[in-house]
């Protein structure tokens, strides 16, 4: 609870006229001095009981993007049984900035406020703790601040930037681009193939597991491969030119969600899964750590996009991709070329480096 | 900043100002600035421009000079000339209300009236102003707190007003456990005492006429009311000079002691001992000029709070405290018996005197009770003897007794009672021109003339002051004496008593019965002063004492009923082994009843819940229709509902609305006014009748 100044000169007020009763024994000056108490008392325990009782809860409505406005929806309650709270500041600064204002929340009243909001950077933020409510009522002498606990979660994918040119076209590549409901042969199941297309009767046969292959001629599959492998992450250098045709001409650098190589590069990732998602291919996506087998569609991007909010540089080095899974078109998003990861780029449809993004 | 806040501003700045006024302390010279406050908020409230810095700050320096030569050379009460600046600043803020933190000064400098209003005045009015004050206050700052918040300020009553409930009461419980100190630690009280001549501690006959002064001097309840006239007594005087009376036992003042909680003017009183009964006097005495507190006639304690009582060799009762102020006291004296005579006034006085009392008078004071003044001795001792020669001849004993009624009747019926008897002529005192010039005058005239009379013959007398009377108020069952009650008799030591004697003709004053309202407003005053104005700490001390007898009583009141329970257990008990059918009867009774009740509850509750669920009203919607004639089936959806109540000539806006709202909480699983779609179904059914 805090004292405002106003507060303190009542405060100091009261200590003066009860001072002046004591001193001449005027019961109207008790009488004066019981209702500037009675003032202070109210202001105090009004504004104590007006933040009991209040559940806050806090919920995404779809996908948040950090750099990207979009809208959270939050709900307040007062579990009182015959109280109303009044006059309720709910504020949050991180990851996102809220800033609401409740007049009435009547007894056993849930209100529910849609925010717009810009989240500042990516990642999984635990809400419990994060989210202050303040109150001043019923007068201006007291305030109060509490940070109710909630069981609430944002998950905030990166930022996303355009990507304006199509990445590779069917020369780059080299292959086609292959109907993926057409089946097209059985081959050997490779990490990251899809385990619902292993082909149970072949695998009985050959004694190793083997998987469907769909498509006709032509292949739409593409996996990235992001370095997150933290050694060499901070060297930076130009921007190359093939690089500079991706990005959109008024990216600045100061944007607090890309003040990094680091986050530059998994923003681009982002990016470029969703781009080629959008264009209906099956995608892999690969990390140090974790891979996400391929996939198509919003299901799979997800995936992508949950393992890209939260991934961090990291200091060990466990890639579980081996030469022999490479067999359809790649690229390779490097922090640096110490990287482990760099004995890929030549056969990479592209390389892309952090520092260059 | 909203007009309500600036208008709120105006009106507490106008409360604090009137509370001073209505003390009637401060010169009415400041009046003017008070104008020229209305003025300043009327301008705020009409979107004026504000004064400019440099008009703002010159003014309050003008005002700080004003107040500096108030204090030091014009008035010289620092209080007063605060009241004083007081006014000065609220004209000159007025026009210097800018900031949405200006109104705090205002309410400041309001609440410093209130304070030093309390110091001038105790009238109930001053009461009436508090709660406006905290109304406005509560009013206010709760605006205060949106206007701080940034938000468009409200002012929901609802809650305002339980705040403003929730702190009256609050007030009173700080008001009633606020510590009491016995008296102030520095300073002194600015009330002033009530200048009564009645009750001073001289008598002047050369005053000329008397005027009647209808200022309460004393709300009395007494317990129980006696009969015959009620003789408050005050003061004692023993001296006279020829035109004035006084006091000169003053000196002997003693202490009396103290005993628990009362002051024993007697060292024993008990009925047993053949004395009379008591009466209880609950005094609440303005502030008088004076130590002097009075009561019915032979008091034997007094309980008060303060620390002491004294009584001085007359009987003069006084209570020492600093300056002028409202004092609380009880009093119990010992009422004298009525004798059964027929035309005589004469009590019959029971008791003894106590030693430690009959050690202070009348033996060694006895010459002090025969003094006369010398230029006027034979001429009233030759009347007297001359009266007395007269009384004696028609068969009246030759006694002091019958000395004192003689004289006492004589005066009774041969002269007037005026207040306008005019001043002596020339060669002349006011006794002896009273006696056989003039033959008129009022109580004082009467009573010096008989107390001299006395005092010629040899018979000890004393002139008592106090009030006579006094205005019953039924509402409250206590005595309201007044200035104009004033009085003064006699009091002649015969038989080894002071009795009283009264010669002043009885005035028979047809009085108009004062109206109901009149009354209830002195009561309500008698309860202000009793409660709130004279509220000590012995009222605290009897608060808890009554508050663990009401526990005690609780705790009575709660085995009682553990005893009686016990008892009518065993009770039936007993019906059951002896009547078993009966018993079973009357259980079966109890338990049908009980079920009923059950039943009656969960009825209730279903159906509150009922009505608290959409469904329940959409149900009527689709009765009401299928009541009118329209095919309303099971598959009919809320759309189809829509399109026939439209054409069976329902309101189609609260129709359309209410299966909206509908929809919304029995598909989309929100929650939804229920009272609001009782209201749209109510309003689609009213436009179709």
């Amino acid at each position: 609870m805090k004292i405002t100044r106003e507060g303190l000169r009542l405060i100091l007020a009261t200590l003066l006229v009860g001072l002046a009763s004591l001193n001449t024994g005027n019961n109207l000056m008790y009488l004066i001095l019981s209702v500037m108490l009675a003032v202070l008392f109210l202001s105090f325990i009004v504004t104590y009981i007006n933040l009991r009782g209040i559940e806050v809860k806090v919920e995404q409505l779809g996908e948040l993007y950090a750099g990207r406005p979009s809208k959270i929806k939050i709900t307040l309650s007062n579990r009182k049984r015959f109280l109303s709270s009044h006059s309720l500041f709910l504020k949050i600064e991180d990851p996102v900035i809220i800033s609401t204002y409740i007049r009435k929340l009547g007894p056993k009243e849930e209100k529910e406020v849609f925010e717009e909001v810009l989240p500042l950077r990516r990642g999984l933020f635990d809400l419990n703790k994060r989210v202050l409510l303040r109150t001043g009522f019923p007068f201006i002498f007291t305030e109060k601040t509490i940070m109710p606990e909630l069981q609430a979660k944002l998950l905030i994918y990166p930022s996303l930037i355009d990507i304006e040119e199509e990445l590779f076209s069917f020369e780059e590549t080299g292959k086609g681009i292959l109907n993926e409901e057409e089946f097209y042969k059985i081959r050997e199941y490779r990490y990251g193939d899809d385990r619902r297309w292993i082909h149970w009767k072949a695998t009985a046969k050959r004694g190793e597991l083997m998987t469907k292959e769909y498509g006709t001629q032509e292949t739409r599959k593409i996996t990235i491969i992001f370095d997150n492998f933290r050694q060499g992450s901070e060297v930076r250098g130009q921007k190359s030119e093939s690089m500079k045709k991706f990005m959109p001409q008024n990216l600045t650098s100061d944007i607090p969600y890309l003040t990094s190589d680091f986050e530059r590069s998994v923003s681009f990732a982002a990016s470029l899964a969703v781009k080629l998602i959008e264009m209906g291919m099956a995608l892999r996506f690969v990390t140090c750590k974790k891979t996400i087998p391929f996939g198509i569609g919003k299901e799979t991007l997800l995936k992508i996009l949950d393992l890209l909010a939260v991934i961090n540089l990291s200091d060990d080095f466990f890639c579980l991709i081996e030469e022999k899974d490479l067999e359809d078109p790649f690229v390779v998003i490097l922090q640096s070329d110490s990287s482990p990861l760099s004995r890929f780029k030549d056969r990479a449809i592209k390389t892309y480096y952090a520092r260059e993004i | 900043m909203p007009e309500r806040y600036k208008f709120l501003t105006a009106l507490t700045a106008i409360a604090g100002s009137l509370s001073l006024i209505a003390t009637g302390e401060p010169n009415p010279v400041y009046y003017p600035f008070l104008f020229l406050m209305l003025y300043g908020y009327w301008r705020l409230l009409k979107g004026k421009p504000q004064g400019s810095r440099f008009i703002i700050g010159a003014s309050s320096i003008g005002g700080l000079i004003i107040f500096l030569v108030d204090v030091f050379i014009i008035t010289g009460d620092y209080l007063l000339s605060v009241a004083h600046l007081s006014f000065i600043f609220h004209a000159i803020k007025s026009f210097d209300i800018k900031e949405p933190y200006d109104p705090f000064q205002v309410y400041f400098m309001a609440l410093l009236q209130l304070v030093v209003a309390s110091e001038f005045t105790v009238a109930m009015l001053f009461g009436g102003i508090i709660i406006l004050f905290i109304v406005l206050f509560i009013f206010v700052m709760n605006m205060a707190h949106y206007i701080k918040e940034k938000v468009e300020p409200s002012i929901p009553l609802k809650t305002v007003g339980f705040l403003i409930g929730v702190s009256v009461v609050i007030s009173i419980v700080f008001f009633i456990s606020l510590p009491r100190l016995k008296y102030g630690l520095w300073g002194k009280s600015h009330i002033k005492g009530i200048k009564n001549a009645g009750f001073s501690e001289r008598m002047d006959l050369s005053s000329g006429d008397l005027k009647l002064d209808p200022t309460v001097v004393a709300r009395v309840e007494v317990r129980p009311v006696p009969e015959g006239p009620l003789y408050w007594k005050g003061n004692v005087l023993d001296y006279f000079d020829g035109e004035t009376w006084r006091n000169t036992l003053q000196d002997t003042k003693r202490s009396l002691r103290r005993v628990d909680d009362q002051f024993l003017i007697h060292d024993g009183l008990s009925e047993a001992k053949g004395t009379g009964p008591i009466v209880e006097q609950d005094v609440l005495l303005e502030p008088l000029e004076s130590e002097i507190i009075f009561s019915l006639e032979r008091p034997v304690s007094v309980i008060t709070f303060l620390n002491k009582v004294e009584i001085d060799a007359s009987g003069t009762l006084y209570i020492p405290r600093k300056g002028a102020r409202r004092i609380h006291y009880k009093v119990k004296s010992e009422r004298e018996k009525q004798s059964s005579e027929v035309g005589n006034q004469r009590s019959e006085i029971r008791g003894q005197m106590s030693e430690s009392m009959e050690k202070f008078s009348l033996k060694s004071d006895l010459p002090f009770y025969l003094q006369i003044p010398e230029d006027i001795r034979e001429p009233i001792t030759r009347f007297t003897e001359e009266l007395l020669r007269s009384e004696v001849a028609k068969g009246a004993a030759d006694n002091p007794e019958t000395k004192a009624l003689a004289i006492e009747g004589y005066l009774k019926r041969n002269y007037i009672y005026s207040l306008n008897p005019g001043l002596p002529e020339k060669g002349f005192d006011p006794v002896t021109y009273f006696l056989f010039r003039s033959k008129k005058g009022y109580c004082e005239h009467f009573s010096s003339a008989m107390v001299l009379m006395l005092r010629s013959q040899g018979i000890p007398a004393r002139i008592a002051t106090g009030f006579l009377g006094g205005e019953l108020n039924p509402l409250g069952n206590y005595v309201i004496i007044r200035q104009k009650d004033a009085h003064s008799w006699v009091e002649a030591w015969i038989d080894g008593r002071w009795e009283r004697f009264d010669p002043t003709p009885p005035q028979i004053v047809q009085e108009k019965k004062p109206p109901l309202i009149v009354l209830y407003l002195d009561y309500m005053k008698m309860k202000w002063q009793r409660y709130v104005v004279n509220f000590s700490r012995e009222d605290q001390f009897e608060l808890l004492k009554g508050m663990s007898e009401a526990g005690y009583k609780l705790q009575a009141i709660g085995i009682r009923l553990k005893n009686w329970l016990k008892a009518e257990g065993l009770r039936l008990k007993a019906i059951a082994l002896s009547h078993p059918r009966t018993l079973a009867l009357k259980a079966i009774g109890l338990l049908l009843c009980f079920f009923a009740v059950l039943l009656l509850y969960r009825f209730i509750k279903r159906r509150s819940r009922k009505l608290s669920m959409p469904g329940f009203y959409y149900l009527r919607l689709r009765k009401v229709l299928e009541k009118r004639g329209y095919r309303i089936t099971s598959s009919t959806t809320s759309g189809e509902l829509l399109r026939i109540a439209i054409t069976a000539g329902l309101n189609p806006d609260a129709v359309k609305e209410f299966i909206e709202l509908y929809n919304q909480a029995r598909f989309g699983g929100r929650p939804v006014d229920t009272d609001r779609l009782r209201r749209l179904l109510k309003a689609s059914l009213e436009a179709s009748k």
